[in-house]
């Protein structure tokens, strides 16, 4: 084994041991929090949560349970915070040697393959998606990449249906894979590409099952929000939510996102390489349904660039093949362990700016203290106002009912519900009196992160209407006040 | 041979059984049969033709003129003799029932084998669209079947057939603006087809006096506005009339698998984009004849999965399944939303109320102005054709100055107006302005429903 492959081999046995030992410092996203409390309810009942009695104040969930079955699995060996962050874990190494397995069929090296499993190690908008069940999705999208991209897909059939169907029952990028299919079949027949029938055939398959599986599942969102389903019924004010340029381009990864690009200039317009048509086909319908609130910016992201460490690795190999071909070739072992340095150093220093600006997202400890908190000396029928992405660690931690939370789909009036929630630390007392009053709410939730968001509401310091009841980083009020209408 | 005559006679039970549907989803779940638009057509099909056709709507404030047709007058004179449900049924199953046997007919005159032009037709039968037809009171069905009868006539190429086909496209015309423009499609087409003078001639004679006879101000000229493009007409998400997703997917493929024979179905091909065109620019009830040309472009699809070569024949047999899992769950998934449609007790007890107290308009949702029209028998203010900028003033002086010129009286409002189906906030628009008590009195509260009063 060449000393290169030896230091990418090491390289990825340490970003492992990296994301082993990072991840249970972190908490939770709030839809870790949403997967927590399904797989709590799996565990106590055998389904998933539907009619959730704590989620804004009493609604239905539509569940993908896959992943909550699988957190409710590990949960056997240990308690339900604990296994959400070994199921990450095991998720995050096993995605590193799916991107290998894949990049290693596609590109048809091994050392450029490893190069693109180390530039995904040290991705940071893995950080954004911890605790979802996008990375389980994303899984089972590169194991199908794979199998696809083999040149005999019949001796394969069997497997592909089954991971296309625990992908169904996983995430709802289920519809970004097809789409991507569809974009794929288009370009192998315009350029004309060979391919075998049966890949169309699977193609075509898949679509209907698809269609007729979201149609089954979504039916009563699709009565009830119509085409708005499609866009996750994402209140107004946090649509469209983009990074900037610079943010995207360090979130999509430094080197694989201008490693990606040039990979795909190269092999779309000059060699037509038809797996490298597969991974763009996937990459556009990322960008598409990204931009169109098909799917959420996170997801987007991290799925373009899983896709971008994997054509990235086409870069790599033709960069060590053009080395080979000039007289710095003696040289080429150095070379390539010099510009794997840059990538490492490069990585991990936007893998860390990246991990304290997600440290500082999420509830800190005392935020989650103070919500333990109230599960132990607040009555439990008392609804609890919070930021609208606290509600599900409130639900699953304290199990008081909510105003809101990220969860939006069935909801009828969530932009009315959202708008309110986003408004209220940062309103007039009488508003925010009537906010409470509108949704029965009697506790407030004012967290670390929703201070460091916006100064203190002065309505917060009259105690006659607000009594701080709970004082240790995060506050907790006891609203006392009416709006009597006149 | 027998499978030939055996076929088409199915296709009829088959018809007969889909359209008594949603009077059966209505017996068993206690849904309204006559909800929405259909009360409407009910109402003014209680008008003789002499006081329908270009007559004045006395239910609503401005007058509006009676959308009176063919159908209307038809029904006028069935319910002498039958009672009201059972006419509509009545009328409903036998269109519906001609209709779809025309369309067998003129798949066969357009070169498709029988075996396909037998599946097209249980394409159309599982459409929501064909329910929406002729399961319900729906004036556009008559129009539909007398398209397709002119198209049929048409061809027999002789006078006494070119003349029953110029009577068939005028009763179409007589239908709607709708079927007169599905009328004009198929002479256009059947002309084009036969490429003969007499056939030109034939298209503007009738082109002249359907032209009369839309501008002569007695015939109905109302529709729908134009589907939301491109997911407006997908029953499947939550579209009303529409067509299942799994008709449309297949389509797209047939589209694709027909491509070759473009010259041959050129008609189809030219007739389907029309229709589009229609349906997402001037009128979603354009819907009723597009699923007729989207059923043949599905058909063809299904046939090809069945017919072509498969690597892979499991995953024939898998798709297959699929597909028809797929039509069948659009099927289903329609009829349980037909069992939906019912209206809040309480508001029937309160528009019952508004019956017997004085007169004076109401102002309501849009969606709820035939019931009032029926139920209450008072004149409204908003019908759905009109927006609702009047339901988001806020300012109770001018509004009430506004409502008093048009003789409005009580305002109704439920619990689905105030959450989402007009207004999001509770100090928006109207229920703003009705705080003001020196313009504004509650006068009824029944359940969540409130009956407000103008004050003076």
């Amino acid at each position: 084994m060449s000393p290169v492959r030896n230091v990418l081999l090491v390289l990825i046995l340490l970003e492992v041991a990296w994301w082993g030992f990072t991840i249970p410092s972190h908490s939770l996203s709030d839809e870790g929090y949403f997967h927590l409390r399904q797989a709590e309810n799996i565990r106590s009942t055998g389904f998933p949560l539907v009619n959730d009695e704590l989620s804004y104040g009493g609604r239905n969930h539509i569940i993908l349970p896959l992943y909550d079955y699988f957190v409710a699995l590990i949960s056997f060996i240990a308690n339900l915070e604990v296994a959400i962050k070994i199921v990450n874990f095991i998720l995050i190494a096993c995605l590193i040697a799916s991107v290998f397995f894949v990049a290693r069929e596609m590109a048809g090296d091994v050392t450029s393959a490893l190069f693109s499993a180390v530039a995904f190690g040290l991705l940071p908008s893995i950080l954004d998606n911890m605790g979802s069940s996008i990375l389980l999705g994303l899984l089972f999208i590169m194991i199908l990449i794979f199998f696809i991209s083999r040149t005999n897909i019949s001796n394969n059939l069997l497997i592909i249906s089954i991971i296309f169907v625990l992908l169904l029952f996983t995430n709802i990028i289920y519809l970004l894979l097809i789409i991507g299919l569809l974009l794929y079949v288009f370009f192998i027949k315009t350029e004309e590409i060979k391919h075998s029938q049966g890949e169309l055939e699977l193609i075509l398959c898949a679509t209907l099952v698809s269609v007729w599986f979201s149609m089954i599942i979504f039916r009563n969102a699709l009565i009830f929000h119509g085409v708005e389903v499609l866009f996750g019924n994402v209140p107004e004010q946090l649509q469209n939510q983009f990074p900037n340029t610079i943010s995207l381009v360090i979130l999509l990864g430094l080197f694989p996102f201008f490693l990606g690009l040039y990979a795909i200039f190269s092999h779309i317009f000059i060699k037509k390489n038809k797996s490298v048509y597969l991974c763009v086909s996937l990459l556009l319908a990322s960008f598409f349904l990204t931009i169109f609130s098909f799917v959420s910016v996170n997801d987007g992201i991290v799925i373009s660039a899983s896709l971008l460490c994997v054509l990235s690795s086409f870069s790599w190999k033709e960069l060590i093949f053009s080395i080979e071909k000039t007289k710095l070739s003696n040289f080429k072992a150095h070379l390539q362990l010099l510009a794997i340095l840059m990538v490492v150093l490069i990585g991990i220093a936007t893998l860390q700016t990246s991990a304290n600006i997600y440290n500082s997202s999420i509830l800190s400890v005392s935020d989650i203290d103070a919500i333990k908190w109230m599960s132990n000396n607040i009555q439990p029928s008392a609804k609890v106002m919070a930021l609208y992405d606290e509600g599900n660690a409130i639900a699953a931690l304290s199990r008081h009912p909510t105003v809101g939370d990220s969860s939006f789909i069935l909801i009828g009036n969530s932009n009315a519900i959202t708008g309110d929630q986003l408004r209220f630390f940062k309103t007039y007392e009488t508003d925010a009196v009537k906010i409470m009053n509108k949704y029965n709410a009697s506790i407030i939730f004012y967290s670390q992160r929703a201070q460091a968001q916006s100064a203190k509401p002065e309505f917060l310091n009259n105690k006659e209407c607000f009594e701080l009841i709970y004082d240790a980083g995060a506050q907790i009020f006891n609203s006392k006040c009416r709006l009597i209408a006149s | 041979m027998k499978n030939k005559i055996l076929m088409p006679i199915l296709l009829v039970f088959l018809a007969a059984a889909v359209i008594l549907m949603p009077l059966l989803i209505s017996i068993f779940s206690g849904s309204d049969f006559f909800y929405g638009e259909a009360k409407y057509h009910l109402r003014i099909s209680k008008l003789t033709p002499m006081q329908g056709f270009g007559g004045i709507d006395y239910l609503t404030v401005n007058g509006q003129k009676l959308d009176y047709g063919a159908y209307h007058a038809i029904l006028h004179f069935l319910t002498r003799l039958l009672p009201q449900i059972f006419s509509v049924i009545l009328l409903g199953l036998i269109t519906g029932v001609i209709t779809i046997f025309l369309y067998y007919l003129a798949l066969l005159r357009l070169g498709l084998s029988d075996s396909r032009a037998i599946f097209a037709c249980a394409i159309v039968l599982f459409s929501p669209a064909f329910i929406e037809l002729f399961g319900i009171a729906n004036p556009i069905g008559i129009g539909l079947m007398g398209s397709l009868l002119g198209f049929m006539l048409y061809q027999r190429k002789d006078f006494i057939g070119h003349f029953l086909a110029f009577i068939s496209f005028s009763f179409a015309a007589m239908c709607g603006p709708i079927p007169a423009i599905g009328s004009a499609v198929l002479l256009v087409l059947s002309v084009l087809l036969e490429r003969k003078r007499q056939g030109f001639i034939f298209l503007a004679a009738c082109a002249f006096v359907m032209t009369v006879m839309l501008r002569s101000g007695f015939l109905p000229l109302r529709v729908h506005g134009p589907a939301d493009f491109p997911f407006g007409i997908i029953t499947d998400l939550g579209f009303s009339p529409g067509i299942g997703i799994f008709s449309i997917l297949t389509a797209i493929v047939g589209t694709y698998v027909l491509w070759k024979r473009k010259m041959e179905y050129w008609p189809i091909y030219v007739s389907t984009l029309i229709l589009f065109l229609l349906v997402f620019f001037f009128s979603a009830d354009a819907i009723s004849y597009l699923m007729f040309s989207i059923a043949v472009f599905s058909a063809a699809a299904i046939f090809r999965f069945v017919e072509g070569s498969w690597e892979f024949g499991r995953i024939r047999n898998a798709l297959l399944i699929v597909i028809l899992c797929g039509f069948i769950f659009s099927f289903v998934s329609y009829a349980s939303s037909i069992s939906a449609r019912t209206y809040d007790q309480d508001l029937v007890d309160s528009l019952r109320w508004l019956k017997s107290a004085s007169t004076g308009a109401v102002l309501t949702a849009p969606k709820y102005s035939y019931l009032v029209q029926s139920v209450a028998e008072k004149s409204v203010f908003l019908t759905p054709k009109y927006n609702t900028t009047i339901l988001f003033e806020r300012n109770s002086k001018r509004l009430f100055n506004v409502l008093k010129l048009s003789k409005v009286k009580y305002i109704v409002i439920d619990d689905q107006m105030r959450n989402g189906l007009i207004w999001k906030r509770d100090d928006e628009g109207l229920l703003f302005a009705l705080r003001d008590q020196n313009y504004f009195k509650l006068t009824y509260v029944k359940g969540k429903i409130q009956v407000w009063e103008l004050a003076g």
